[in-house]
């Protein structure tokens, strides 16, 4: 795991005792001492806080400068992970996660009672669900209003009774902030399906990078054992004893704005993120749609809204859910955590009832206490409240039931904005709750260059359910307000920054990264699961990838060409060139730069935008573009990030990252960045070769890149054989096929003299031996359809198969051998005829391709 | 009362389902049901829901085109009750703060029942409509009573003013609908009120015109709803026809309002478009029932 790679760089680092004295420099001592409220680094008197002082040395001895270069690093990381929300939403919007690279820090003896109070009310949380849904105590004793759970929409009228020596509630996050006294309290629950934990673990893995030594050295306590027992956890949860579990994370997918973090979350814990329509329920079990078939799942890890988790039992618009996982659930055969119907305890509304029904239900008081809350069915504290707060006191509406909308603020209403209100609540004071606000801390924010800045902040900590108690996360998502007035936004929507919580440990976390996970794991080489859509998207990315650069050798061929000093006749032999990028739409159908009057000018006019241009509509809609290719890989491989290793990611962002930021975008600097994304796609394509299993993902990405290759180097071919014979046969065209096949050293070797066209298509066209031939795309297409056949040996092979048998069949037995030129005119012809065939069968193979691995019915409510 | 009842649905898709889930509430509490499905699914769970009514899950994975649901019931009716002493009941006040407050069992299952839910939701507009038949004191069941008069009088039953889909505020606008609108009409209004009301599914006794045979299919799905009062436990009104149900009502399922009980939903794979058809036919015992010669 990503932590333990980072402290095998902190023996390097190891440096000698801290100077005490911090210079002159030093950040912290230019750091505003806030006015009255509770600051997380200085005390009242302006010293910095004990469990501070380490890490404050340390800060002040980096000073800006070096804080600047060391967060460097950390912003690097940001950008190559990719941590983004709304991934596939346009690229204007393609925002790097605001972290701060100052951490919030806790000693163990400041954060155990903290962390004590979180764990006795997850277990609150806990026994009120499973009570809510079982016996109902706390309704007849009079405890909890009726309302607050029969008038929630997310109450689960369909989940089966709890098992009353089991936990309900698994995974649990709760946001707390400090007051002017240094006393926490609540400001929210979070027991629906808590997010927040992936950026938690990124903030951490980045900051550690960028104080590997500062971190080791104080003590910090690391969350990979966390993660380690979550993920046993998961594994654990499986409804019966069953031998290898199957386990995906349910996200609601790429539209939703988590979903980075499930994608994130899902790799680190090494368990498959599934969307809805790829699971599917069948006999009351869940399944996984693969490649290879269904696939029994045991467990899931939902983060799909519950409301919308089965479209049977809840009909809504959404394809989120599976149709009869309600089913399963009853049945007991699939365990689903959190279950849906956990959300309840998320209204605010609960919060007064609290203390009381700790006494009853676990007989302890309440450790950490709620922010001051009334619900709109307490009506005469409700009227108390609202009528001492409404435009004096700053104070923040919610509603009482369903999901969360912004609150609104009391305090900013005008005379009309408080009758309003006032009308609004009056028609149905029990969907509303008033919370006054509550008093937040202040940390340092750094702000590049100026001095730090005193900002509110608030947490947000995890916990989940290990099988016997709850178990807390050693840290945090720390959120910051935007500005020194602001407030801490707590939702992943809110614009505010983030910060890493450390807590230091007294001794150094020797923790042996412990694992409940068989000791010994059994060896095995099966290839493993792979659901129809991650087959499908890497199909994808294979075919993105090498379209992608296809069309940039070939404008990198044409650029090259036009730059060097050639006449008339050799530009004129670029037309198959411009020819197959028509055909690949990359350039259009009508333009014909040869009757202009400066072919070269108007050949230059039209490579620019197909390098350049990021969106359809800034050229004619059906004009394709490189960088438009590149945004779809880009988020195919987004889609993939549990599949694609990390450096594969690296390499598609920083193509992306070529297409769409590089600096002047003339025919000047075209030569040089078409050579460098060039370079990333070798990368790409080595790392294909040789760093990827080859498992059933490998084989689909393997399928689309070298069908899309077989397809570029057919259009080409086509488009030179068109040509009339004199100058199909010219040298300066023969010439552009070997450069843009990257054979024109191997032909050399091979031949002396000015390329012919039978050598040179023998070499791009039946030669086995060459990677980029058609013969090498066909054999490794035929070896990869016969993997995916193994399992029916005895079948006969598919149409696709045998289609793919019979074109390398032609291939490896016709050779090119002419005694005479009629000879050679007939033997061009017969395989212009075969070439011509089998280009225009390659479409109507891909999609019966599809309809074999990948195509699934969508679902309709009856 | 003996009934037998049969309730055919049928889904034509223009193509092939691959695999498809449905929740039935066809069957009976009241008398014994056999259900019919063709295909026969692979997988079929009968089971009590949250509200106690039998429910039935299937699931199908053999493509098909036609979908048939046949539920054959048997139904014994206990003798008419005799007909609430309306005027005796509790003011209509006094059963809201009781509801309100109690912890009964009874009475706290029942103020479920008083919240909104997805199709019926209650508002200041629809207390409004109400407040004409529940005046101050007004006995809460006499009170009822006047409100399933006033909806059968304002509202035009009409087939074609709504949809499945259309919300009680249009309904209450338009003055028109059916009678599953005049159900989730009068829950909203009962619930705006602070009362406890529920939405009954079920079929309706009809006779055919004198003369004329009964003919198989010719009746419907009905519904109305059903009020709750402390002690006196829960009472029964039909706003479609303006009657206090009896013998000739038969219910089948209960809950907040027709989502949570529909007879047959499902979710299909594939199909394209579908056409829904269905039949009803209740005979009395000792009666028989013939095909429609249109048929």
């Amino acid at each position: 795991m990503p932590e333990q790679r980072q402290s095998q760089s902190q023996g390097q680092n190891t440096r000698d005792a801290l100077p005490s004295q911090p210079t002159s420099a030093s950040i912290l001592a230019s750091y505003p001492q806030a006015s009255g409220g509770y600051d997380e680094y200085l005390s009242p008197d302006g010293s910095l806080r004990p469990s501070i002082a380490e890490f404050g040395a340390r800060l002040n001895e980096i000073g800006q400068e070096g804080l600047a270069t060391s967060w460097k690093r950390g912003d690097e990381l940001l950008r190559d992970n990719g941590l983004t929300h709304n991934l596939l939403s346009d690229s204007s919007t393609f925002r790097p996660w605001n972290l701060d690279p100052i951490p919030l820090i806790l000693s163990e003896a400041e954060w155990q009672p903290l962390a004590q109070a979180a764990i006795q009310r997850a277990r609150l949380w806990d026994a009120i669900l499973k009570d809510c849904y079982g016996p109902r105590t706390l309704l007849s004793e009079g405890l909890l209003p009726p309302a607050l759970v029969f008038a929630q929409p997310g109450f689960n009228r369909s989940l089966p009774l709890p098992d009353p020596d089991a936990n309900l509630l698994t995974f649990y996050a709760v946001d707390v902030a400090r007051a002017r006294d240094g006393s926490w309290t609540v400001i929210a629950d979070r027991t629906e399906a808590p997010n927040g934990t992936g950026f938690a673990l990124e903030n951490r893995i980045i900051l550690t990078n960028v104080f590997p030594e500062t971190s080791n050295k104080l003590h910090l306590i690391r969350l990979a054992s966390y993660f380690q027992s979550l993920q046993s956890t998961l594994f654990a949860k499986a409804p019966r004893a069953v031998d290898e579990p199957g386990v995906v994370l349910l996200s609601p997918g790429p539209t939703d704005s988590t979903y980075f973090e499930d994608a994130y979350l899902a790799r680190y814990l090494g368990i498959p993120l599934a969307v809805g329509e790829e699971l599917t329920v069948r006999d009351d079990r869940v399944f996984l749609k693969t490649v290879s078939g269904l696939k029994r799942i045991h467990v899931l890890y939902r983060r799909v809204h519950e409301t919308l988790i089965d479209p049977l039992e809840n009909p809504v618009p959404s394809n989120q859910g599976v149709a009869g996982l309600m089913q399963a659930i009853r049945a007991g055969t699939v365990t689903v955590v959190n279950p849906p119907g956990c959300g309840i305890a998320e209204s605010p509304a609960l919060l007064p009832y609290l203390p009381a029904i700790a006494n009853r239900l676990l007989g302890q008081d309440l450790s950490l206490p709620s922010i001051e809350t009334v619900w709109g069915g307490q009506s005469d504290k409700f009227d108390a409240l609202l009528s001492s707060t409404l435009g004096k006191e700053p104070a923040f509406l919610k509603n009482s039931f369903g999901q969360r909308t912004p609150p609104l603020s009391t305090v900013d209403l005008d005379a009309s904005g408080i009758e309003e209100l006032k009308t609004r609540i009056e028609r149905d004071p029990a969907a509303y709750t008033l919370q006054r606000q509550m008093e937040f801390s202040t940390a340092p924010v750094w702000n590049q260059g100026k001095p730090l800045e005193p900002r509110p902040v608030a947490l947000r900590l995890f916990l989940f359910h290990d099988g016997n108690d709850f178990r807390i996360m050693p840290g945090g998502l720390v959120r910051c307000a935007p500005s020194p007035d602001g407030l801490p936004g707590l939702s992943l929507t809110n614009d505010s920054g983030s910060k890493d919580l450390w807590i230091l440990g007294d001794e150094e976390d020797n923790q042996q990264v412990v694992s409940n996970l068989p000791e010994r794991e059994t060896v095995r080489r099966s290839a493993g699961t792979l659901s129809s859509r991650a087959a499908d998207n890497l199909y994808w990315i294979g075919r993105y990838a090498e379209r992608t650069e296809f069309a940039t050798r070939i404008i990198l061929e044409i650029a090259n060409r036009l730059s060097a000093e050639h006449d008339q006749t050799s530009i004129r032999s670029l037309e198959p060139l411009l020819n197959a990028l028509k055909n690949s739409s990359f350039v259009p159908p009508e333009a014909d730069p040869f009757l202009d009057a400066h072919p070269r000018a108007a050949i230059r006019k039209l490579l620019l935008p197909a390098f350049f241009s990021e969106t359809a509509d800034a050229r004619e809609e059906h004009l394709d573009s490189i960088p438009q290719n590149l945004v779809r890989l880009r988020d195919l491989s987004s889609l993939s990030s549990d599949r694609l290793s990390g450096e594969t990611w690296l390499i598609i962002q920083q193509l992306h990252e070529l297409g769409h930021y590089s600096p002047s975008r003339n025919l000047g600097n075209l030569r040089p960045i078409l050579q460098k994304a060039l370079t990333y796609h070798s990368a790409f394509n080595g790392l294909c070769r040789e760093n990827l299993t080859r498992n059933m993902g490998w084989i689909f990405l393997n399928l689309g890149r070298k069908l899309e290759r077989a397809a570029g180097l057919l259009n080409l071919v086509c488009e030179i054989l068109a040509l009339p014979p004199a100058r199909r046969s010219s040298s300066n065209v023969l010439d552009t096929a070997l450069a843009v096949n990257d054979v024109t050293l191997t032909y050399r070797f091979r031949y002396q003299g000015a390329p012919q066209i039978l050598p040179v298509l023998d070499l791009i066209l039946h030669d086995p031996s060459n990677p980029r031939s058609l013969a090498y795309q066909l054999s490794e297409i035929e070896r990869d359809l016969s993997t995916l056949a193994t399992d029916n040996a005895e079948d006969l092979p598919t149409s696709l198969h045998r289609f793919v048998m019979r074109s390398l069949h032609y291939l490896e037995t016709e050779v090119l051998d002419a005694q005479s030129d009629e000879d050679e005119i007939e033997q061009l012809d017969s395989l212009t005829a075969y070439l011509t065939n089998l280009r225009d069968r390659l479409p109507d193979f891909t999609e019966q391709l599809g309809w074999q691995f990948f195509t699934h019915a969508e679902p309709q409510n009856t | 009362m003996n009934y037998t009842i049969h309730h055919r649905t049928t889904y034509q898709y223009e193509a092939n389902v691959s695999y498809s889930h449905h929740l039935a509430r066809l069957r009976t509490s009241l008398g014994q049901t056999r259900l019919v499905i063709s295909p026969n699914p692979d997988t079929i769970n009968h089971y009590l829901d949250y509200f106690g009514n039998p429910t039935t899950y299937f699931a199908l994975t053999i493509p098909h085109q036609k979908l048939t649901i046949d539920a054959h019931s048997s139904i014994s009716l206990p003798d008419a009750s005799p007909t609430p002493q309306l005027d005796l009941s509790p003011a209509w006040e006094s059963v809201r703060d009781t509801l309100a407050s109690s912890t009964l069992p009874n009475d706290l299952s029942a103020n479920e029942f008083t919240f909104p839910s997805s199709i019926c939701p209650t508002s200041p507009s629809l207390a409004d409509y109400a407040r004409p038949s529940f005046k101050p004191g007004t006995p809460i069941l006499a009170a009822a009573r006047d409100l399933t008069r006033r909806i059968f009088e304002d509202f035009k039953f009409d087939n074609s003013a709504t949809t499945v889909s259309t919300p009680v505020r249009d309904v209450l606008a338009k003055r028109a609908g059916v009678c599953q609108d005049f159900a989730h009409l009068q829950i909203s209004c009962l619930r705006s009120l602070g009362l406890s009301a529920c939405y009954v599914s079920g079929y309706l006794r009809t006779d055919p015109p004198p003369g004329k045979p009964r003919l198989i299919g010719a009746d419907a799905s009905h519904a109305w709803i059903s009020l709750y009062v402390p002690q006196l436990g829960w009472t029964d009104f039909d706003a479609t026809n303006n009657v206090i149900p009896s013998t000739n009502h038969i219910p089948i399922a209960r809950g907040r309002d027709y989502l949570d009980i529909s007879p047959v939903r499902g979710t299909v794979y594939g199909g394209g478009r579908q056409k829904l058809q269905i039949g009803v036919t209740v005979v009395p015992e000792g009666e028989t029932a013939v095909e429609s010669p249109s048929r």
